[in-house]
């Protein structure tokens, strides 16, 4: 994991804490020199980027696919895997799991709303989008088949905070207004 | 065959409402010797120098009027697996109508994996921007201004082969040498600081 100035177009220092490729890597929302990683040795890390202090580590049984900072709740984040499964972290707690769920039956990557507290949906080879609130006990809203194939990526747009894109092996954009969806507006309306 | 491999949403308010166009003078560019010798079926040209034209000059007033992007539409890059293609495509979305249409593309060094959306362009970088760094099987991170049609060239590129020109030869990347600090493999993930981008 490197970390590079882009204006300058330099590299600033590289980390060598993982023992395999890392898939992923997360920047906290709120505390500047914490970043989380995950890779193919099945293992998550909280670090700080300059190095300092001890690293925080969580082990899994399956190599780490995605991880996304929760910005509502910025020591909490949410990690995925291949084999479909869904883990909620926090930094303060972190090799006790708030979550464990198997989302999907295979691969899948899980993406907060940047502007929906709570709103959470995860993307799998399974061809379905989940939509998901963690405010309180984690609990999935509704499953959508997008049609455009297996998936391997969905983005929420910070401009329009209940549409969610999504891509896979059909080569074509899926949009998916989530607010269409009345268990959605239920779960997420007082906000 | 294509596949889409990854996404990112581009913010409002910061792409050019009128897009630049590249113009390429291939016979000027043969001229000065710009051309890397084609060695290689997928050897793709760098181009050096190339002139660019604000405003679209050269466009007809339709074409020009196509290119236009409104303030109620919002840009989405992909990242594209084409066959033996490795593109970016730049959606509009308008939400009010629900139309989505690829704006422009453009061909990447490399199979692309991760997408990190710049507010900026490295190298004009105090005043607003609107590119995208890649991730891709090249070691080197590519940066590309969303705010020029028919780019053929990163506007800067982190870490990456010596030779620029190897990013797009499958040939040149066995033996090709990496610059100072660069990742050795492909980069399968690009984020930006939140708070210090």
């Amino acid at each position: 994991m490197k970390i590079w100035d882009v204006v300058e177009g330099t590299h600033k220092l590289t980390h060598l804490h993982h023992t395999d490729k890392v898939q992923c890597v997360d920047w906290n929302p709120a505390e500047e020199k914490f970043l989380a990683t995950g890779g193919f040795d099945k293992s998550v890390f909280v670090l700080s980027a300059d190095n300092s202090g001890d690293k925080l580590s969580w082990q899994t049984t399956s190599e780490i696919e995605s991880l996304h900072w929760n910005a509502a709740n910025p020591m909490t984040l949410s990690v995925t895997t291949e084999s479909g499964l869904l883990a909620l972290l926090d930094a303060r707690r972190f090799t006790e799991p708030i979550a464990l769920i198997q989302a999907h039956p295979s691969q899948c990557v899980a993406r907060f709303s940047p502007r929906i507290p709570g709103l959470l949906a995860t993307a799998s080879n399974d061809k379905t989008v989940k939509l998901w609130s963690v405010r309180g006990e984690p609990r999935e809203i509704v499953q959508k088949t997008m049609n455009v194939g297996e998936l391997f990526s969905c983005e929420f747009c910070e401009d329009l905070p209940y549409t969610l894109a999504c891509g896979g092996t059909e080569g074509q954009v899926a949009i998916w207004d989530v607010e269409e969806n009345e268990a959605v507006v239920a779960a997420f309306a007082a906000s | 065959m294509s596949v889409i491999t990854c996404l990112a949403w581009v913010k409002r308010g910061y792409p050019k409402q009128t897009p630049t166009q590249q113009h390429v003078d291939l016979q000027a560019l043969q001229d000065s010797q710009q051309l890397p010798e084609s060695d290689d079926e997928d050897a793709v040209p760098v181009f050096a120098g190339v002139e660019y034209d604000p405003e679209l000059e050269g466009m007809e007033d339709e074409d020009k009027e196509d290119m236009q992007i409104e303030s109620e539409d919002t840009l989405l890059v992909a990242g594209v697996q084409n066959g033996d293609m490795s593109e970016l495509h730049i959606y509009v979305y308008v939400e009010s109508t629900g139309a989505l249409y690829v704006h422009h593309d453009v061909i990447v060094g490399a199979f692309p994996i991760s997408l990190q959306w710049l507010p900026y362009n490295p190298t004009a970088a105090a005043t607003s921007g609107n590119c995208v760094a890649v991730g891709s099987f090249n070691p080197g991170i590519e940066i590309w201004d969303l705010d020029v049609v028919d780019a053929v060239e990163p506007v800067s590129t982190l870490g990456g082969y010596k030779d620029p020109s190897t990013h797009f030869s499958r040939k040149k990347k066995k033996a090709a040498k990496l610059r100072k600090g660069s990742h050795q493999e492909a980069v399968l993930s690009v984020k930006l600081h939140p708070l210090h981008p």
